[in-house]
């Protein structure tokens, strides 16, 4: 029997739709008009033509990023991120393990020692100095080592270790293991969802990582992406230095179709990566914040 | 066996001799040091000019001194973050590019080479430096610890390059309506409401929002000194040489009377105080907006946009106008830069070589090579002036990139973008001529010609004076209250919320809340300098 919808029933739909629509629009939209304005010449950007769909369409604003070294930076950047990422996650893992066993004696004051950390820090004149003195000033070691641990995401793995039974060490423990191999056979494996989730916090923070490599590195060809695309948009090229330019400007790339363009090139990869992690996520993220 | 001992130590004496030979062949009288020295310098870079670590430049440095420049180039977006940790830590390179601020806070703890302790090391220099009176303005007690970036004298086409914050119009309008080029603002005014009857739905004057400041702060930059007054504290000749804080001055309410006038009849964008960057762009270049008063360099850029939808659509700079005052006065670019310093920091291992390299920078062939690149690779002596060569010209032009004004700089690693304290702006004149057609550069001559005929352009006094700490913290204090105290008014008087008589009132406030101080800080300052 197929049931009839009644008129109340038919409007919500209708309403519940174009509401929903009209959030979806909202979320997805910026997106769209970063995509046509990056693609759009700029002349028409300008006048303020483009709206929907883009005007005289062109490539060059994506010509004028790449002709700065663009995969220059965008290597490194992967390599600060992959190399970052790692380090991250094995160390808060190391770090989160014994602070999550209830054997572990001492534990709590550890937690508060580490805690404290995310209240009060040096502050950069020391950090700086002590990375100068350590040697690490313009080496891939300044932006990875100094965040090897962020408090708050190893609280989150600790509080996700937590939830594996005891027993389930116990028996490991009776079956020879050690802390070590416990940790890495059982329990990060028993870990996936807030793991991918962390990975995901961890990598989007290298990614976006820009003050410490603007600090800490000096050789260009160690810059990440991050650097080169804000000094592209704040410098801009609408400056009161090129105002001399006279003629010789055909603007086709103009500051708002750079500006598009660089949003683009720096959140698409992160964009791209993120449905494959997506299923974690949401699990991850409640297993952390449900148990304290 | 005697024979044989000689024979021996004639071979070991020779061939301790001849490599000491052989280094001498090597040295060259050009060399500022025996042994290739690395000199590093921190600058920061601009997006649209990168620096190259292998620029020719560079490279005919290395040649030519003996000296290995090793630029680290940051970003100009963290430049300032960065140099201040660097300061902080006294971790800088041999060579730092600061402003005259930094120049001020650091150089008496001791962190910057006092320069004029050098005097005799620095000829050059020192012949450049003191050839302006205002340039002593950047000395700290007397002492000149940093070098400015300074404009080389010379012939090379440098009316092409004035500019300032100047009234741009769509002079194609005039012509259609049959108007003269206003001379005063009263007859802009008519222009102005010419235009407007004939295109009801034109905005006849917009502005934009400065980098850091209001779209009313801007307004009122780029206007009130040519009506008058000024927008902040500012050098006025008209008054006998002094420092005066504009806005808390009788004069300003011209500056309001005028832009209320222009408001009330609808002739001032009625977005004045919201507009931003890209709302400005949007106006001017789709044919909304008829004039601005900004930089006039964007008139051509403008124009590009606008000939897309007629032709004969043009903007251009007009002389300067004759304000209710009798003035014609307005303020053209600074020819130098004096808040871009070069300073040697008191830590650096290579004093010697970094002094020589300095001075050298201010020398003729320091400009030539930092201006041009390498003679007779990138730049050849024409009448005993260097020029770029036709054939690197012509490679850059026959690129097409849209950025080739830019490019060559890069490559040669030359202009006020790169490493160049006495800047040589010959390459970039060359370039921009080279890539113009000949209608553009004959338009582009005229305006130049244009700016260079009006005597109501004036440089403006670009250094303030050297305040001392206790003077910098009691000027700040002040600046605070009365700044507050006169900005939040103006959009009343402006938009006529307000009667103008009435900004009496505010003036008296501003006064009484320390103007007067300020004023007397900075002028004190400006004559102590000067040795009055």
């Amino acid at each position: 029997m197929v049931k009839t919808r009644s008129t109340g029933e038919k409007l919500f739909n209708i309403i519940n739709g174009a509401v929903l629509f009209f959030v979806i629009l909202v979320a997805v939209y910026p997106l769209y008009y970063m995509t046509i304005i990056s693609i759009s010449h700029g002349l028409e950007v300008m006048k303020g033509n483009v709206v929907w769909v883009p005007k005289l369409a062109t490539l060059d604003t994506y010509k004028t990023i790449v002709k700065g070294d663009l995969f220059m930076y965008m290597k490194n950047t992967v390599v600060y991120t992959v190399v970052g990422t790692a380090i991250n996650l094995f160390m808060c893992c190391l770090c989160a393990y014994p602070l999550s066993r209830r054997t572990f004696s001492g534990r709590k004051v550890f937690t508060t020692i580490i805690v404290v950390t995310m209240f009060f820090s040096g502050g950069m004149i020391p950090l700086y100095l002590v990375i100068n003195s350590l040697g690490m000033i313009d080496t891939i070691w300044s932006l990875v080592l100094p965040v090897a641990i962020n408090t708050y995401n190893m609280i989150i793995i600790r509080t996700s270790f937590q939830a594996i039974p005891d027993s389930l060490v116990e028996s490991m423990q009776l079956d020879g293991a050690n802390d070590f191999t416990i940790l890495m056979r059982l329990v990060i494996p028993l870990s996936k969802a807030v793991l991918a989730t962390m990975l995901l916090f961890f990598a989007v923070s290298h990614w976006n990582s820009y003050f410490e490599p603007m600090l800490y590195l000096n050789s260009k060809s160690r810059y990440p992406l991050q650097i080169m695309l804000r000094n592209m948009l704040i410098s801009g090229l609408f400056t009161e230095e090129s105002s001399v330019a006279g003629g010789a400007v055909s603007f086709s790339v103009t500051d708002a179709t750079l500006r598009a363009a660089a949003i683009m090139v720096t959140t698409l990869p992160i964009l791209v990566v993120y449905p494959f992690v997506q299923r974690y996520f949401v699990k991850g993220i409640m297993i952390g914040s449900l148990k304290g | 066996m005697k024979k044989v001992v000689s024979l021996l130590l004639a071979v070991v004496l020779l061939a301790g001799v001849l490599p000491v030979m052989a280094a001498a062949e090597e040295t060259s009288s050009t060399w500022l040091s025996d042994e290739l020295v690395e000199i590093h310098v921190m600058r920061e870079e601009n997006a649209s000019q990168v620096i190259q670590s292998d620029s020719v430049k560079i490279q005919y440095i290395e040649k030519l001194l003996n000296i290995k420049l090793v630029v680290e180039a940051v970003p100009a977006a963290s430049y300032a973050d960065k140099k201040q940790v660097l300061i902080a830590t006294d971790n800088m390179p041999d060579l730092i590019k600061v402003t005259a601020d930094d120049v001020r806070t650091y150089a008496r703890d001791g962190m910057f080479v006092c320069l004029s302790d050098y005097r005799d090391q620095l000829p050059n220099f020192f012949a450049a430096y003191e050839s302006k009176e205002s340039n002593m303005m950047l000395n700290v007690d007397g002492k000149c610890y940093a070098a400015p970036t300074l404009r080389r004298p010379s012939e090379n086409d440098s009316r092409f390059l004035i500019g300032g914050q100047l009234p741009v119009i769509r002079i194609d309008l005039l012509e259609k309506y049959g108007l003269e080029v206003p001379t005063t603002f009263d007859e802009l005014y008519d222009v102005l409401m010419v235009f407007k009857e004939n295109n009801p739905d034109c905005i006849p004057l917009t502005n934009r929002k400065g980098g850091s400041t209001t779209a009313t702060q801007k307004l009122l930059d780029t206007m009130a000194y040519s009506l008058g007054s000024g927008s902040t504290m500012y050098y006025d000749e008209d008054l006998g040489g002094v420092w005066v804080y504009g806005p808390a001055n009788e004069n300003f309410k011209e500056v309001l009377r005028y832009l209320n006038k222009l408001y009330e009849a609808g002739l001032l964008d009625p977005d004045y105080a919201t507009n931003t960057v890209d709302l400005w762009k949007e106006k001017m270049s789709s044919g909304k907006a008829l004039m601005y008063f900004d930089n006039n360099g964007f008139a051509s850029q403008f124009n590009i946009a606008l000939q897309t939808i007629d032709p004969s659509y043009e903007l251009q700079v007009i002389p300067t106008m004759t304000n209710s005052l009798g003035q014609t006065r307005n303020f053209m670019y600074s020819m130098d830069w004096t808040d871009q310093l070069w300073a040697i920091p008191a830590s650096t291992e290579n004093l010697d070589v970094c002094l020589k390299f300095l001075d050298w920078c201010y020398s003729d062939e320091g400009a030539d090579v930092n201006g041009y690149g390498e003679p007779g690779v990138t730049f050849e002596y024409v009448d005993g002036k260097p020029r770029i060569l036709e054939s690197v010209l012509e490679k850059y032009a026959a690129s097409g990139s849209s950025t080739a004004y830019y490019d060559i700089q890069s490559d040669l690693g030359v202009g006020l973008l790169d490493l160049a304290p006495y800047v040589d702006i010959g390459c970039q004149v060359q370039m921009q001529n080279y890539l113009m057609t000949a209608e553009e550069l004959e338009k582009y001559e005229y305006v130049s010609a244009l700016l260079e005929a009006d005597e109501g352009l004036r440089q403006p006094v670009s250094v303030n004076p050297p305040l001392t700490a206790e003077q910098t913290e009691r000027y700040n204090e002040l600046k605070t209250a009365v700044v507050n105290i006169c900005s939040q008014e103006w959009d009343k008087y402006i938009m006529g919320v307000e009667p103008i008589d009435n900004y009496d009132n505010v003036i008296a406030a501003a006064r009484e809340a320390g103007a007067t101080e300020m004023e007397q800080i900075y002028n004190d300052a400006w004559n102590a300098a000067l040795g009055k």
